[in-house]
């Protein structure tokens, strides 16, 4: 006779499809809503303060146009800075994934490694990327100083992240493992990553963020033909303050979206963790 | 032939203090093959430090274990252990859980699937084989649990306090259950448990530690046939002369 | 409550050490002018920003102080470097600066945006050089390479600007602080490089090949202006009348001493006395009179209009613009 297994019913995904439009719409609505608040309450500082650098909304918006179609004085779109910027911080970004993740779970694994490299490193962590750039200006040629000050940004918080994911595993499971016969190379493939997993994840998403920030320090550097830092830099020696802000918000905008994908893709990769929210 | 044999063991600790704790004296115990033994005591009594040293997760200060003759250094596969915990690896479905002891140990595919249908069915978890743990209740991932510690077919399964986070109405029906399994397979059965109750219910024989420094105070051999009735008179008894026992030992 | 009690000493600690810091930050700043009105406390202080490694700090107010020409007309300079003019303008508007000494290109961005602020005479001229890396010998070569400048709000961007239009070329513009310029055209990131002087000299000097293509772009052109906020300007007419005229002696006096005022500048700067001498034989830097060339302003404006660098002026409004933010009265004041 089969066993007596009756469970309880677990609630594995609710209906909830006509209730999502109707979500969808508020949500927009309310986004709308705090938007309209936020744009009133600059009128209202550009209507009190009235200084020739605090520009108007509508000046923004029709900077930020007028940069769109037009491009600034060279004839880079908006469009086009911001994907040469882009593309500088996935570099450096995807340097720093490929030194971070290795080094994180070395260091992880092996925590005398860590101990011993730990004064070397961690000062060189807390130096701001921005202060290499007189360094890098000397040291290095064309792109890779970009992807350098990207790098330095986004390689720690991978790295710290990763080595503490790996840390995290817990002795539970890895007794688990042990019992189980795993060899060691199968504790580190088949637990310590996988657990690990979402921490690296979660530095990546932290680093690229520290990465993207980074754009404006990084061509700051100068050199460069194009590219949103530079549009900064540029706009705001011309005084032109409206198209500064313009170019902020597509830098702020734009971080957000790289963050918002990362944080779908992550839950995507990892439905195990239901702790995921920002 | 015995299955278990204990030799001797000793085991003591260094606090932070420095000073040397003694936790287990000189246990001496043999299981026979296909044997249900559960070990009963006190919280501190050495009971699960015991099971953990069986299953090479630590090594005795002195004395020997074998298993079939041969000496115990480190965890076998062929030993299988559940913990009090599920401890699933939370990231595995269900059925990759299972799996895993196989997935180590190279087996081939269609072999692992196979066992692992079996194994599922076996728990009754077959309808919830790509369910993530967080998904299932807490008996039900102690059924995994107990399958994944099956599935390598282990002729010893050490259990340390497994039902003892469950509720009591999902707990009488686990130890149903592991009769059920136990009787299919025919595997000998190291349980530890600090409920009598429990003991009582599922062993051949009950062994009462001691504890301070922990030792074997006495062993009950329980002959009714299964499955036993809670309220008969003779589990009545058996239960209430070990109370009185584990109450004693100290 | 206990945790409170020691969250609250810790605090209160830090904000003790906080007070303590502060309190001995502010005394020592407080001390400075105190001494330094000890010594001469009838000296107006001016300061002056302009930019960095133009020699302005080294040939002109250290002739200024060296000689005692800004003391004799009761005034006491300090002096602030600066890598680009609209941070000059910025500083200017921001009333942290008096006086500027900033390409007319920074200046009229700004006062198109709305800061107050009047050039009252020329700095510097002949100040934007064209440098081109080896195997670049004419101007026309350079039609789609990579030039550098020292920022979109320079003079020698405009002037760059201006050359392409006049040549009928294109080139791609890049901004670098301007010390950097030489280290990229050294590299080979760059194929030409509009710096100020001596970072031109210092350039050709320094870079095998690296050769002067022009002297300047535009000869006698206006580079930079000795250009104040307009409240200063309308406050204070007679701070600006001394100073002008103290500009004028130290620019006689740099005139008639060049070879003794170019050693003192290579002690400074540590250039070479060869580099600082030829930038002055290529750009008369501080030997110009002090005349504003109106026709090189209106030139740079309309250039300017053009590129889209000075925005919300169109060609028929140039004029009374100019005449607006441009007074030389203090000038022909100074020079009587």
């Amino acid at each position: 006779m089969a066993l007596p297994t009756r469970f309880e019913s677990v609630p594995i995904g609710l209906s909830r499809k006509p209730k999502f439009a109707l979500a969808m719409l508020s949500a927009t609505g309310l986004f709308a809503a705090k938007l309209s608040v936020l744009i009133l309450f600059w009128q209202g500082i550009v209507l009190v303060v009235h200084s020739v650098f605090i520009p108007s909304p509508v000046q923004v918006w029709n900077a930020f146009w007028r940069l769109t179609l037009q491009g600034d004085m060279q004839g880079y779109t908006l469009f086009q800075a911001a994907w040469v910027s882009l593309l500088r911080v996935l570099r450096g970004f995807g340097l720093a994934l490929l030194a971070g993740i290795p080094i994180g779970v070395i260091f992880g694994l092996w925590n005398k490694v860590y101990t011993w490299v730990k004064p070397l490193v961690e000062p060189v962590r807390f130096i701001p990327p921005l202060a290499w750039v007189p360094l890098v200006i000397i040291l290095l040629k064309g792109e890779n100083r970009y992807t350098f000050i990207i790098w330095i940004g986004a390689v720690f918080p991978i790295l710290i992240t990763t080595m503490s994911g790996v840390n995290a595993l817990e002795k539970n499971c890895w007794e688990v493992g042990q019992v189980l016969g795993a060899s060691r190379w199968q504790a580190v493939t088949k637990l310590v990553i996988p657990a690990a997993a979402p921490h690296m994840f979660a530095g990546a998403r932290l680093g690229l963020g520290v990465g993207w920030a980074c754009i404006v320090a990084a061509e700051m550097i100068g050199g460069g033909v194009a590219g949103l830092g530079n549009l900064i830099i540029n706009y705001g020696q011309l005084l032109q303050i409206d198209a500064v802000v313009a170019v902020m918000i597509v830098i702020g905008v734009l971080g957000y979206l790289l963050n918002e994908i990362l944080i779908l893709a992550e839950k995507k990769l990892f439905p195990w963790r239901r702790d995921i929210k920002f | 032939m015995s299955k278990i044999i204990l030799r001797n063991l000793f085991k003591n600790f260094t606090t932070t203090q420095g000073e040397l704790v003694s936790v287990l004296e000189g246990i001496n115990l043999e299981v026979a093959d296909g044997e249900f033994v559960c070990l009963v005591g006190k919280s501190g009594c050495g009971k699960t430090t015991l099971l953990r040293i069986i299953a090479g997760l630590e090594q005795p200060s002195a004395g020997e274990i074998l298993i079939d003759n041969n000496l115990v250094k480190k965890p076998d596969p062929l030993i299988g252990m559940v913990f009090q915990e599920d401890r699933l690896f939370p990231w595995r479905t269900v059925r990759r859980n299972v799996e895993f002891g196989l997935e180590l140990r190279k087996m081939a595919k269609h072999y692992r699937q196979q066992a692992v249908e079996k194994y599922l069915r076996l728990v009754g978890l077959e309808s919830f084989a790509d369910a993530l743990p967080y998904e299932l209740s807490g008996g039900m991932k102690q059924r995994a649990a107990i399958a994944r510690a099956l599935v390598n077919e282990p002729d010893v399964i050490l259990m340390d306090e497994p039902f003892g986070a469950l509720d009591a109405q999902t707990r009488n029906q686990m130890q149903e259950e592991l009769l059920e399994i136990w009787v299919h397979r025919s595997r000998t059965v190291l349980f530890v448990t600090h409920s009598v109750d429990e003991a009582v219910m599922l062993a051949d024989r009950v062994l009462v530690l001691a504890p301070h420094p922990g030792r074997i105070q006495c062993e009950y051999r329980l002959s009714m046939p299964r499955p036993r009735d809670r309220l008969s008179n003779e589990f009545i008894k058996s239960r209430r002369e070990i109370l009185e026992a584990l109450n004693k030992a100290r | 409550m206990s945790i409170f009690r020691r969250n609250f000493r810790v605090i209160a600690s830090i904000a003790l050490i906080f007070v303590l810091f502060s309190l001995t930050g502010c005394g020592s700043v407080s001390k400075t002018p105190d001494s330094g009105a000890g010594g001469k406390s009838s000296a107006i202080k001016l300061r002056i920003g302009y930019p960095v490694g133009s020699l302005t700090k080294e040939l002109f107010l250290q002739t200024g102080i060296d000689k005692g020409i800004f003391a004799k007309y009761g005034l006491e300079v300090e002096g602030e470097d600066y890598s680009v003019g609209g941070q000059i303008i910025q500083d200017l508007a921001g009333g942290n600066l008096d006086v500027g000494i900033v390409g007319p290109s920074p200046a009229l961005i700004g006062a198109a945006q709305g800061v107050d602020l009047k050039i009252v005479a020329s700095g510097i001229k002949n100040y934007c050089p064209l440098v081109a890396r080896k195997g670049i010998n004419s101007i026309k070569e350079l039609n789609g390479k990579k030039v550098g400048t020292p920022g979109v709000s320079s003079i020698e961007e405009t002037m760059l600007n201006y050359l392409e239009s006049q040549q009928g070329i294109k080139t791609k513009h890049v901004y670098a602080n301007v010390a950097n310029l030489t280290e990229m055209l050294d590299k080979g990131e760059l194929d030409a490089i509009v710096p100020w002087e001596p970072v031109a000299a210092d350039t050709v000097a320094k870079v095998a090949g690296a050769h002067y293509l022009l002297d300047t772009i535009l000869p006698n052109a206006e580079a930079a202006d000795i250009t104040v906020p307009g409240k200063f300007f309308r406050d204070n007419p007679n701070t600006i009348v001394s100073f002008l005229k103290a500009a004028e002696e130290i620019r006689q006096y740099i005139l008639k001493h060049t070879d003794e005022r170019v050693k003192a500048a290579a002690q400074i700067t540590g250039l070479p006395e060869s580099v600082i001498a030829e930038s002055i034989r290529r750009s008369h830097e501080f030997t110009t009179p002090l005349q504003i060339n109106m026709d090189s302003i209106k030139l740079i404006a309309s250039s300017d209009i053009a590129s889209g660098k000075l925005r919300g002026i169109d060609q028929n409004g140039l004029n009374s613009f100019l005449a607006k933010n441009i007074d030389s009265a203090l000038l022909q004041q100074a020079l009587q």
